[in-house]
C-alpha cells in the first residue's frame, strides 16, 4: 500500500483527530487569510472638506506613504544629524531628535499633476498651495483680543491657487467674491482678501499688501501683491489649525506661486491639492479609469472622486501593513505551536503505529511523509473552507483593525484639541465610510504557501522526537 | 541463514549490566526454534538484534553470510525479517486485508483464508476481530513479505491454550513446509516442545541448546 494510500485512510478513518485537526488549520487560515488580505486592503475615507467637488477629481498626499517615505529618508541619512531628499533630523542637546521637512518634501510634483492633466476628458486644472503664514508688513489682521497671541505666529495664511474660481471654498459656496474678481493662471503677485480685513485696513482693489517672512519680521525680504478681489465669507472657511494666522477672515488667496516668496521658498513651493475638472459628466467613470491608469507614483497620493471617496493606491491606515504584518507572524508562530503540540500529542498515541511500521522495514523518513502527507490533506481541506469563509473574516478583522485605529486616532486627536496650533480641527474629520478586502489570486497563494508552511514546519518539528529514538526504543515504548 | 557472532551488548547507561555475552548460534531455514528464559535473561535484546531493531556493542549479525549493517537495517527488517508480537500490532484503522498488504505483495485474501479468516472478516477493522483472529492476520502480514526467517516474540502470550496450539501448529508448518527459520520467544516450556530446538538464555548467555527433533528420532 503507497504512502497516499494510507495516509488518505488515516485521515478518513480517524475522524475525531482530522475534525480536531481540521478545525485547528482552519482557523489558523482564516487567519493568515485575513493577515495577508489586510496587507492589501483599502479602505475608503470621506473627509467633510472633501466633499461636494462636483464633476471633477482631486489628488492629494498619502499619509501613509509621507511616514514611508520619511522612514526611507531617515535610514539613509543614518544616526547623525543631516538631511536627505528634503527631509532632515537634528539631536538636540536633550537628545530628543528634531525632525522635520521643506516643501520639495511635501509638495505634489508638478510633473505628476501635468501628466494627469494631460488625460482625455481633463478639462480644466487648478492647484493649491498649502495655507502659508506670513508677516503681513503694511496691513492690520484680524485677532482676537482677548485671547493669548504669545504662541500664534502672528501672521495670516497665503493660499495660492492656480484658477481661484475652481478652489474648495468658491466651489462649496463658503467665500463669494463680490468686489473685484478672482485669481486666475495669468495673474503674478496678486490677492483676494476677506471683506473684514479690506474693512479694517480700508483697502480697495489696486490697493498693494505687503508680506515677509514670519520667522523674520526685521530683515526678510518684503514682496508685494495687488489686491485684485474682496472675498465675503458665506459659511467661512474652515481653519485647518487653531489660532488667528488661520482663522477664516486672515486667509489671503494669491497666485501660485505668491506664497513661497514672503515664505523664503522662492522656487520651491508647496503644492497641497490639484483638482482636475472633467469637461461631460457623463463621461466622469471613464476619465477617472483613464487616470488611474497613468503611470505615476500614485503610492504618494490619494486620488479622490466626486463623492469624497478616497481610491488610494495604498491604503489611507499605514499602520494597517504593520499590524497585518503583526497578525501574519503572530498566526503563524502560534499556528506552529498549536499544530506541533497536537502533533506530539497524536504522535505519543501513535507510537504503537510507528513502531509497527519500523518492524515492517519502513523507515523513519516515509513515516514522517505520511504524517505530512496526512497534515497536507487535511490543510488542502481546511484551506478549501478558509477560502469560503475569508472575505466574511477578512473584512471583520480589518474592521476591527481599523476601528481600533480610528479610536485612537480620536483619542490622539482629543488629547491635540487642548495644544494651541498642534491640533486638527474637528470640522475637518476622517470618516470611514467602507472597507474593500479583496481575496485576489495573489492572497490564495500567498495564504496557501503560509499555511503549507506552517503544517510541514510544526509536522517536522513534532516528528523530531520520532527521529532521534532507536526503532528498539519506540517498540519498547509500545509494548 | 542468519547467524549470531559472539555478540555483547548492555545499555550505553549502564555498562556494567550487561545484557547479552558474547553469544554465538546459527539459525538455519525450515527450523523452527524457541527461545526460553527468564524475565531479563535477554531474549527479546536478542530478537531486536536479530531483526535489525537495534545493533550490538559488539560482535556481529549475519544473514547468509553478509553482516547485515552493511546493506542496513532496514533494508533487512524488510526482505529478512518478519515480525509476530505477543500483542499482535495491526494497524487499527486498517482491514486484515489491508494491514496484510503492509507485509508485502502476496495475496492478502489467500493467506488470510489460509489462516482461517473469510473474506467477510477480511474486510471488516482489524479491532472488531478476536484475539486469535487478530494474530492470524499478524501472521498472515508476516508471511505476506515472504521473508525467510519469522521472528515471533510471546506471539501466544494472549491467546487461550487451544489458540495458541493452533498458532505453533502454524508456525511448525511455515518451517517445515515452507522452509522459514522461525525463531520464538516464550515462556511456556510446553510449547517450546512444539520447537525444533530449544536455546535456553540465563543472564545473557546460552546455558543450554535442546535438538527436540534429534531425541524425537532417537
Amino acid at each position: 500500500m503507497n504512502l497516499f494510500g494510507l495516509s488518505i485512510r488515516s485521515v478518513l478513518r480517524k475522524r475525531a483527530k482530522t475534525v480536531l485537526l481540521l478545525l485547528i488549520i482552519f482557523i489558523t487560515s482564516a487567519f493568515i487569510f485575513a493577515g495577508w488580505a489586510c496587507k492589501s486592503a483599502s479602505i475608503q475615507t470621506q473627509n467633510e472638506s472633501r466633499q461636494a467637488i462636483g464633476a471633477s477629481f482631486r489628488l492629494e498626499e498619502n499619509e501613509a506613504n509621507r511616514h514611508e517615505r520619511m522612514g526611507e529618508l531617515s535610514k539613509l541619512v543614518g544616526e547623525g544629524n543631516g538631511g536627505e531628499g528634503g527631509y532632515y533630523q537634528e539631536q538636540l542637546a536633550s537628545g530628543d531628535w528634531l525632525i522635520w521637512t521643506d516643501n520639495s518634501f511635501e509638495t505634489l510634483l508638478m510633473e505628476d499633476i501635468l501628466r494627469i492633466a494631460e488625460v482625455d476628458g481633463v478639462e480644466e486644472v487648478n492647484i493649491t498651495t498649502a495655507n502659508t503664514v506670513v508677516n503681513p508688513v503694511n496691513f492690520e489682521r484680524i485677532e482676537d483680543k482677548d485671547v493669548d497671541q504669545s504662541s500664534d505666529q502672528r501672521g495670516v495664511s497665503l493660499r495660492g491657487t492656480l484658477r481661484m474660481e475652481l478652489d474648495f471654498d468658491v466651489q462649496k459656496g463658503n467665500i463669494e467674491v463680490n468686489e473685484g474678481r478672482m485669481v486666475t493662471p495669468e495673474d503674478t503677485d496678486v490677492c483676494v482678501v476677506s471683506r473684514e480685513i479690506a474693512d479694517l485696513n480700508g483697502l480697495q482693489v489696486g490697493d498693494y499688501l505687503e508680506f515677509n517672512n514670519w520667522k523674520d519680521r526685521e530683515n526678510s525680504n518684503v514682496y508685494q501683491a495687488e489686491v485684485i478681489g474682496i472675498y465675503t465669507p458665506i459659511n467661512g472657511i474652515t481653519p485647518i489649525m487653531y489660532g488667528d494666522s488661520y482663522r477664516s477672515e486672515n486667509i489671503i488667496f494669491t497666485d501660485l506661486s505668491f506664497p513661497e516668496k514672503p515664505e523664503g521658498n522662492e522656487g520651491n513651493p508647496l503644492y497641497q491639492y490639484a483638482t482636475f475638472v472633467v469637461g461631460d459628466v457623463n463621461e466622469y467613470e471613464a476619465v477617472k479609469e483613464r487616470i488611474q491608469a497613468v503611470d505615476i507614483g500614485w503610492e504618494r497620493y490619494d486620488f479622490l472622486d466626486n463623492t469624497g471617496m478616497s481610491d488610494t493606491m495604498k491604503e489611507n491606515f499605514g499602520e494597517l501593513e504593520k499590524m497585518s504584518s503583526l497578525i501574519l507572524i503572530l498566526v503563524c508562530i502560534s499556528g506552529v505551536v498549536i499544530i506541533c503540540l497536537v502533533f506530539l500529542f497524536w504522535l505519543k498515541g501513535r507510537v504503537h503505529e510507528i513502531g509497527i511500521y519500523l518492524s515492517l522495514g519502513r523507515t523513519k523518513l516515509s513515516i514522517i511523509a505520511q504524517m505530512l502527507l496526512e497534515g497536507v490533506l487535511v490543510g488542502c481541506a481546511a484551506f478549501l473552507l478558509a477560502t469560503a469563509a475569508s472575505p466574511m473574516v477578512s473584512r471583520g478583522i480589518v474592521g476591527y483593525l481599523v476601528d481600533c485605529q480610528a479610536q485612537v486616532r480620536t483619542e490622539d486627536e482629543q488629547l491635540n484639541a487642548n495644544m494651541v496650533l498642534n491640533g486638527s480641527l474637528e470640522g475637518d474629520k476622517t470618516e470611514i465610510v467602507g472597507i474593500t478586502v479583496e481575496i485576489s489570486g495573489d492572497v490564495v497563494f500567498l495564504s496557501g504557501v503560509s499555511v503549507l508552511g506552517v503544517i510541514m514546519i510544526a509536522i517536522a518539528l513534532s516528528c523530531i522526537s520520532i527521529m532521534v529514538q532507536k526503532p528498539k526504543e519506540i517498540l519498547s515504548r509500545m509494548s | 541463514m542468519l547467524e549470531i557472532k559472539d555478540v555483547m551488548y548492555y545499555y550505553r547507561s549502564q555498562k556494567d549490566k550487561v545484557i547479552l555475552n558474547h553469544i554465538s548460534y546459527r539459525f538455519e531455514d525450515g527450523k523452527m526454534y524457541a527461545v526460553l528464559g527468564t524475565s531479563g535473561s535477554g531474549k527479546t535484546t536478542l530478537l531486536s538484534l536479530l531483526a535489525g531493531l537495534d545493533v550490538p556493542v559488539e560482535g556481529e549479525i549475519c544473514m547468509n553470510g553478509v553482516n547485515i549493517m552493511q546493506k542496513g537495517l532496514n533494508g533487512h527488517r524488510k526482505k529478512n525479517i518478519s515480525l509476530v508480537f505477543q500483542n499482535y500490532n495491526l494497524i487499527d484503522y486498517l482491514t486484515p486485508i489491508e494491514n496484510v498488504r503492509l507485509g508485502g505483495k502476496e495475496d492478502a485474501i489467500g493467506l488470510l483464508r489460509s489462516m482461517g479468516l473469510d473474506e467477510t472478516q477480511s474486510r471488516r477493522n482489524v479491532m472488531q476481530l478476536s484475539g486469535g483472529q487478530q494474530q492470524r492476520v499478524a501472521i498472515a502480514r508476516a508471511l505476506a513479505g515472504n521473508a525467510p526467517i519469522l521472528l515471533a516474540d510471546e506471539p501466544t502470550g494472549n491467546l487461550d491454550e487451544d489458540t495458541a496450539n493452533e498458532i505453533i501448529d502454524i508456525f511448525s508448518e511455515l518451517a517445515h513446509e515452507k522452509n522459514k527459520c522461525v525463531i520464538m520467544v516464550t515462556h511456556s516450556k510446553e510449547l517450546a516442545q512444539k520447537a525444533d530446538v530449544i536455546l535456553t538464555l540465563k543472564k545473557g548467555t546460552v546455558v543450554a541448546t535442546e535438538d527436540t527433533a534429534l531425541e524425537e528420532r532417537v
